[in-house]
């Protein structure tokens, strides 16, 4: 009983602390609603669970991160038709911004775009842009996902390059 | 700039607490309920073959019709048995979803390729043996089995081995590259 009080205590202390970026990287990882909705369920789920065995090998926030994008990563796995066209962030950084006459402007099509590139990127690269996003630093991002840190800097410095370019050249059509 | 990009990321609209926790235990044991009706499904198949064979120990004429029905029993028994241990062995550690992105999927991707490696010993060769004398015997003790149904059989059969075999390795070589790949992230 003591057990499962302090699972569920860790859980509501997860969820409070982190629930509103859990909720983000949902939408990062599944556009469609329902599906979104499904996948969020089942990051929590997991959360509960895993926190039964919570060992205090690394903090609770890196803890919560790990597992929510193990579950999001494991689904967009399982969607193996989108899945095929993702690509890393190296190759984003190649291809041209995407030529819209009508230049966007405005908070929701900014998001939009944001959206679009996140989505474009496969799981290993799409974990380190949310994080990114999350304003963690490079350290917890290599705790999380388990990659050097030489390897996490390499991409946050394509990751910045990527979104100097794809934001800034909108903001000076404006 | 990438702050005010971090900013508009952060500043989403949410909604709120997904689940309750009485919400979570009842998904939980829905899950555990699903894990098992999937087991009981495996096993019902399994048995069905068993039952199936072993009705035909019992029922057909010939010695090593008899035999061959029996061997075929047994390597049912066989493939079960490897199987449940296969799927002990895949139920990964319950703090294992809180493995680094790395961990987790290194040690997904070789329970899928031991998976794959292993499914021809698994699942082919142990009835391959009954399989093989029932169809050597029952053209010479059935009156009503000939030898080109044995041979249309046993094409068959060959035929699903010899197009499957590619398909592995293929599969086997693709996570093998996913593996490699998951290392290279990971060296310092």
């Amino acid at each position: 009983m003591q057990h499962e009080t302090d699972q569920d205590q860790r859980y509501a202390e997860a969820a409070a602390a982190h629930g509103p970026a859990l909720e983000r990287m949902a939408r990062g990882y599944e556009a469609d609603p329902d599906r979104r909705r499904d996948l969020l369920q089942e990051i929590h789920l997991a959360l509960w669970r895993s926190l039964a065995a919570f060992d205090g090998r690394c903090s609770l926030a890196t803890w919560v991160y790990r597992v929510a994008h193990n579950v999001a990563a494991s689904h967009v796995g399982r969607q193996k038709r989108l899945s095929r066209g993702l690509c890393g962030v190296e190759e984003l950084e190649r291809a041209p911004a995407p030529d819209d006459p009508e230049r966007e402007t405005g908070e929701r099509q900014a998001m939009d775009r944001l959206m679009g590139l996140v989505h474009a990127l496969r799981p290993i690269d799409r974990q380190v842009m949310l994080l990114f996003l999350e304003d963690l630093p490079a350290a917890e991002i290599s705790a999380v996902t388990g990659m050097s840190p030489g390897a996490v800097a390499t991409k946050i410095h394509r990751i910045k390059a990527l979104l100097a370019e794809r934001f800034h050249g909108a903001r000076s059509h404006d | 700039m990438t702050d005010d990009v971090k900013q508009l990321w952060q500043s989403q609209q949410t909604e709120g607490p997904a689940l309750d926790l009485e919400d979570i235990r009842r998904r939980a044991r829905r899950a555990q309920r699903v894990v098992a009706l999937r087991n009981l499904i495996s096993y019902a198949s399994m048995l069905i073959v068993i039952l199936g064979y072993g009705f035909y120990v019992l029922a057909l004429d010939g010695v090593f019709v008899r035999l061959g029905c029996f061997l075929v029993v047994l390597g049912a028994f066989y493939c079960a048995i490897s199987l449940s241990a296969q799927g002990g062995s895949r139920r990964a550690p319950a703090q294992a979803p809180a493995d680094s992105y790395l961990q987790f999927h290194r040690r997904e991707l070789e329970r899928q390729r031991t998976f794959v490696l292993r499914s021809v010993r698994l699942m082919v060769l142990p009835i391959t043996p009954g399989f093989a004398m029932l169809l050597i015997a029952a053209p010479i003790e059935l009156q009503s089995w000939s030898w080109t149904d044995s041979l249309i059989v046993a094409g068959a059969f060959i035929g699903i081995v010899a197009v499957s075999l590619p398909l592995v390795r293929l599969r086997v070589n693709r996570l093998s590259r996913m593996l490699e790949e998951l290392h290279r992230l990971g060296a310092p």
